[in-house]
């Protein structure tokens, strides 16, 4: 009976853990990386859950395995990784802090490694069980973590936007926007927002300040260099923080950096502990930008006017043109993520407070543990 | 419990009833022959995953969770594919195969699905060529929101804005015109046609199709709706809402082939039975395109590699399910997979998919290509353009130029391939050999009735030899038919589609030697024999087959279309047509719909038309008439047809009595000139011989139909006029030419009487008929004269019983003054 159970839960986990990877692979779990964090922390629940292994060990490889698995399905979201991080870390953290049990069950599984003992083993199975409730309580803990994440670097806003000064942002993005809103309760300041062609959140950001009271101006992305002269301060976020400092952030957001390095306007970006990554930005692990479809940037009929359809526009059909193996490929490009190095960055700005680029790997090694770098 | 995983998300009125979709794994065309002898189409790899996977996931992707598979050609391998893929065993996805061997099209696959009753709600239908990112939720909401409106709606179809050039020129597809109501959606008209073909100087005149014929727009459209669109920008997706009344219409409609020119065009034209079609459009960010030839493969292949159905993209590896492809992503969009190995002096250039197991030699150059897994190129190949599926070896300093070469082919040494050439599976190409451009070469030898048109038509597919039913539906019994015969490629299983019969090719043992050394290179001209050489090459093995798409082939080919060629020819259409370039919207007269509610007519009848306008009226109403007398109508019911006639002509029912009444004086003579052949059998060969035979025939049927007269011809007026009307009918005027009308005379005044019994005619509206007519010229007074006795017997009835009736004893006082 009790087997049957197991067996039901596996493939529960099993189910679980497709439909997550699935949606992962397709793109359908949008919105922000703190519901990403989440889904990613409950599915590890289930795993963990699931884990039959009679020692903590044991449990850690299961729970690696499927880390592998979800990371595997997409590794540019560095939050999904981060999660199981976060997650190993706690089993270990458990495991060490109840020492006296899990090396007990340890040298147990040692002493009856055929252990044909049935009784041994449910006596074990008991410890394990114990032990897999309370690490999911600490996930659970973990989870609510989550939940306040955004509160708690919002609450810093005032700390970093000065009265009268001038803020310039890009794109949208809900932590910018509630950061934002937090100072201007306070503060009186004004607002840059750029567009962030070409998803062009800006627009919508820039609307949503405004109909708060903050006096906004909204301007193309190319004009970001000339605002930055007058500009105190940038906010921007990120979707993940590397170990060396440095930020994947949405794409444009490398331009806006790079300004204000020029203007020396500081940088804060905002990210929260979850999307802190021990990965570096040249890692085997990471190598490749996120492309999405070039219908963002150009319609798609505008291919019908590319290259070989010169003869639209009056020059001579016959003239050229159709010269053999002239045959145009319009290649459009949309990377989704910008790469911004350490040296662009002033602060990051988590909900455990400020860092500057070079103290993130401090940080790192207080959530993450080494061992579970790379899958 | 695991089918739980996925519709948990969903709302709990889908969860009742899943979500089905209809995938036509099956297009019922030859273009692609002649890779498709030997494999089913949808198992074709498109960037190295095969077409279903990519229909499938999008299905799924969408929240698809029941799928039903058509299968028809090469139905056992498609069921071993789903069955061995991990479509079969996914969480909250259920897959099911239908297999039907001798269909041979959309309609009949159709009916069949009806037939097995398993779709229970609104489904999606689509192709199992599609490759889309679209997402069918926003549709599939607009499409129920509309039903619960509009039980009739049956049908959401999808389409893209494209340009028509794009359309022609990258996607191959035809010119497609569709109107709709731009405030609703609902598509009005919908007008499919080869596009117009350029000049060629060899082109087959049967080919050569001059221009594009006038679009014709019913009148009443414009009547009906307030603003009507017109587009031809608009690609369609192939990709349907669909109610389950569609089926129960094919079923309906045994004679529907096609879901487009058959289904589509007839419900917009029956519109009286109220069905509507709705159109849904993309947005720019969705993409959807079903692959009907190669042109289109070619496009679809390069917008997949684009990125432009993200995220179906090679690097996302999601596809084949359960055994995903491994892809990195380098820019400018080209992607290798894990364990190909590329040669260093080797380059690999833009927009190529580069499978694992690949081995590039040096110096090779490879520019927006597919490279199937285990693809060998060898030292110095060129490959552009080219679609090179698993296994396939390219020998060194081969080139190879917009062609698709399919699995374990081989290209020997400096062999050149032309563009649009196809190489189909296991062909072994001799080195030094040119391919010319466009042309098809098989190991099986081209069917005796390859068709030379791009056969959408399925029909005449259908006819050719003993047509589908010949087929056996058990494949290998098929296989074993073929394999006595010792043909190659099943012989009478070309009767079909696209998607050939099981194994197109049968090779015998030596054969098979021969091919394999031909593939290792070593057979030297042992070949020639058995594969002629002009085709493949010396030590080549395979058969040209001739050219099908003639002049066409730039439109349908893999390769790209020349620059501007589909301007080029629209150029030359509209200096063929330039006398009637505006004339492209045209209200066109619909031709007589039988009983019809076709309002394209109304009844104002000015001078000049009156006549024919009145004698198209009468003919309605008789047709109308003589199918409730055919079909043996209860008279309410003969009332409800009748009533349709009415507003449809917007006419009255006095105006329809009386062409009833001539019509059932008709039926006691010989059948008329103008009626229909069916309904000529219920007149009598000839005249009764006498007056009485004559009126007791009348009288049968005048008895039964006399309520159905005096209900519609109430006032004296009417009466007055229909009486008018009889004297036309019996003179033979206007519009009662040829209708034998005068073989009544004689017993013209026993009619009245007859009618006057029936209660059809009040003695009233007699007796001022014949005081109209006796004001009347000596000419008009000839039925007056012959009625004369019954007048005067009504008279006199009338004065024997003075005061029965007010008004009678008015009029027939007035009458006496």
């Amino acid at each position: 009976m009790g087997r049957q159970g197991h067996k039901g839960r596996e493939a529960s986990i099993h189910a679980a853990l497709d439909d997550f990877v699935t949606k992962l692979k397709r793109k359908r779990l949008g919105g922000s990386s703190l519901a990403l964090a989440r889904h990613t922390t409950e599915v590890l629940i289930h795993a963990v859950a699931a884990q039959q292994a009679p020692t903590a060990e044991g449990i850690i490889e299961g729970v690696r395995a499927v880390s592998k698995k979800l990371v595997e399905a997409r590794p540019l979201e560095l939050v999904v990784g981060n999660m199981c991080r976060r997650v190993l870390h706690i089993i270990r953290e458990e495991a060490a802090g109840d020492g006296g049990k899990a090396s007990n069950a340890a040298s147990d599984a040692n002493d009856a490694s055929d252990g044909s003992d049935d009784e041994d083993n449910s006596v074990r199975g008991g410890a394990m069980k114990a032990f897999k409730a309370e690490v999911i309580e600490v996930i659970g803990e973990l989870i609510d973590e989550l939940e306040s994440v955004n509160a708690h670097i919002v609450q810093q806003a005032l700390e970093h936007v000065s009265p009268s000064s001038v803020v310039l942002t890009s794109g949208g993005s809900d932590i910018v926007e509630a950061f934002l809103r937090e100072a201007n309760r306070k503060r009186k300041f004004q607002c840059i927002v750029a567009e962030g062609a070409p998803a062009l959140a800006g627009h919508q950001m820039a609307r949503a300040l405004a109909e708060r009271g903050v006096e906004t101006t909204a301007v193309a992305d190319a004009s970001v260099f000339a605002m930055m002269s007058r500009t105190n301060l940038v906010v921007l976020s990120a979707c993940g923080v590397f170990a060396n400092g440095g930020i994947l952030a949405p794409a444009g957001h490398h331009t806006v950096a790079l300004a204000a390095k020029s203007h020396s306007v500081p940088v804060v970006f905002l990210a929260g502990l979850h999307e802190l990554s021990p990965i570096g930005p040249g890692d085997d692990a990471f190598h490749a930008n996120d492309l999405r479809s070039p219908a963002d940037v150009i319609d798609y009929t505008a291919l019908a006017d590319c290259g070989i359809g010169r003869n639209g526009s009056g020059i001579d059909r016959r003239s050229g043109a159709q010269a053999e193996g002239d045959v145009a490929q319009l290649c459009v490009a949309n990377p989704a993520y910008d790469y911004v190095p350490p040296e662009l960055v002033t602060l990051v700005l988590t909900d455990v407070g400020g860092a500057v680029p070079a103290f993130v790997k401090q940080l790192l090694g207080e959530i993450y543990d080494p061992a579970d770098r790379t899958f | 419990m695991p089918s739980k995983g996925q519709s948990r998300s969903k709302g709990g009125e889908e969860a009742k009833v899943p979500l089905q979709a209809v995938v036509l794994a099956d297009s019922f065309t030859h273009r692609f022959r002649p890779i498709t002898l030997e494999r089913p189409k949808t198992l074709l790899p498109l960037a190295n995953v095969p077409m279903i996977e990519y229909t499938l996931e999008f299905l799924a992707s969408n929240g698809v969770e029941e799928v039903f598979i058509f299968c028809c050609a090469h139905a056992d391998q498609l069921t071993q594919y789903i069955e061995n893929s991990a479509w079969s065993s996914t969480a909250g996805f259920v897959v099911h195969t239908i297999v039907s061997t001798n269909c041979i099209s959309a309609g009949e696959a159709l009916r069949l699905i009806d037939h097995k009753h398993v779709i229970r709600s609104d489904f999606i239908l689509i192709s199992g060529d599609t490759v889309a990112n679209m997402d069918l939720r926003r549709a599939l909401e607009a499409h129920r929101e509309r039903r619960k409106t509009e039980r009739l709606a049956i049908m959401t179809c999808c389409f893209k804005t494209i340009t028509r050039r794009q359309r022609e020129e990258h996607l191959g597809e035809s010119n497609l015109v569709v109107a709709m109501d731009p405030a609703t959606g609902r598509v009005l008209h919908y007008d499919e046609q080869a596009s117009p073909s350029l000049p060629d100087a060899n082109a087959s005149p049967k080919r050569a199709k001059a221009k594009l014929s006038p679009l014709s727009l019913d009148a009443s459209l414009f009547s009906e709706h307030p603003s009507v669109r017109v587009r031809t920008d608009l690609q369609d997706c192939h990709v349907d809402i669909c109610a389950p009344e569609v089926l129960m219409l094919f079923t309906d409609n045994f004679d529907y082939q096609h879901l487009r020119r058959d289904f589509v065009c007839g419900t917009l034209n029956e519109r009286e039975l109220g069905n509507n079609i709705y159109a849904h459009e993309l947005g720019a960010r969705e993409y959807a395109t079903r692959i009907t030839n190669l042109r289109t493969y070619d496009a679809v292949s390069r917008d997949v590699i684009g990125r432009w159905v993200y995220p179906v993209c090679p690097d996302v590896n999601c596809l084949p399910r359960g055994d995903p492809t491994a892809f990195t992503h380098r820019w400018p969009q080209t992607y290798l997979e894990k364990g190909a190995d590329v040669d260093p002096s080797a380059v690999v250039g833009a927009g190529c998919v580069v499978g694992a197991g690949c081995v590039v030699g040096p110096g090779a150059k490879i520019s927006r290509s597919v490279l199937g897994r285990g693809v060998v190129v060898g030292a110095g190949a060129s490959i552009d353009g080219s679609y090179v599926m698993q296994n396939a070896k390219i020998g060194a300093n081969a080139s190879v130029t917009s062609a698709l070469v399919c699995e374990g082919a081989v290209v020997h040494e400096s062999a050149v391939i032309g563009k649009g050439a196809i190489i189909a599976y296991d062909v072994v190409v001799g080195a030094g050999h040119v391919v010319a451009d466009y042309s098809r070469i098989s190991l099986a030898p081209q069917p005796a009735h390859d068709d030379d048109v791009d056969s959408d038509d399925e029909l005449e597919i259908g006819s050719f030899g003993g047509g589908g039913g010949a087929r056996l539906s058990d494949p290998s019994r098929q296989m074993a038919r073929s394999d006595s015969k010792g043909s190659f490629g099943g012989g009478g299983g070309f009767d079909e589609d696209d998607d050939e019969g099981p194994g197109g090719v049968y090779l015998t043992d030596l054969d098979r030697a021969l091919l394999q050394r031909a593939k290792e290179g070593t057979a030297g001209d042992a070949t020639t024999e058995r594969w002629a050489p002009e085709g493949v090459g010396v030590g080549g093995a395979g058969h040209a087959w001739a050219p099908r798409w003639g002049e066409e082939e730039w439109r349908f080919g893999i390769a790209p279309v020349p620059p501007g060629s589909s301007d080029a020819a629209y150029a030359r259409d509209d200096a063929l047509d330039s006398d009637d370039d505006d004339a492209h919207v045209r209200s066109g007269a619909k031709p007589a719909a039988v009983g019809g509610g076709d309002g394209s007519n109304s009844g104002t009848d000015s001078d000049g038309e009156g006549e024919a306008l009145e004698s198209h009226f009468r003919k309605e109403v008789a047709e109308t008439f003589l199918r409730c007398v055919k079909h043996g109508y209860e008279q309410a019911n003969a009332v409800v047809e009748l009533q349709g006639l009415k507003m449809a002509e917007n006419r009255t029912f006095a105006d329809i009595a009386r062409y009833v009444l001539m019509t059932i004086l008709g039926l006691s003579l010989p059948a008329p000139r103008d009626v229909t052949k069916e309904n000529s059998k219920l007149y009598p060969a000839k005249a009764p011989d006498n007056t009485p035979a004559l009126l007791k025939s009348i009288r049968e049927r005048l008895k039964q139909w006399a309520p159905l007269l005096s209900r519609f011809l109430k006032s004296e007026d009417d009466q007055v006029e229909m009486l008018l009307t009889l004297e036309d009918y019996c003179a033979e005027d206007e519009v009662f030419k040829g209708m034998h009308g005068a073989l009544l005379v004689p017993s013209f005044a026993k009619i009245l009487h007859l009618l006057y019994d029936m209660d059809v005619l009040s003695e009233v509206s007699v007796l001022a008929w014949a005081e109209e007519k006796g004001l009347a010229g000596e000419e008009d007074k000839r039925f007056l004269k012959l009625a004369q006795p019954f007048v005067d017997w009504l008279k006199e009835a009338d004065s024997e019983s003075d005061g029965s009736g007010s008004d009678s004893s008015e009029a027939s006082s007035s009458d006496e003054e």
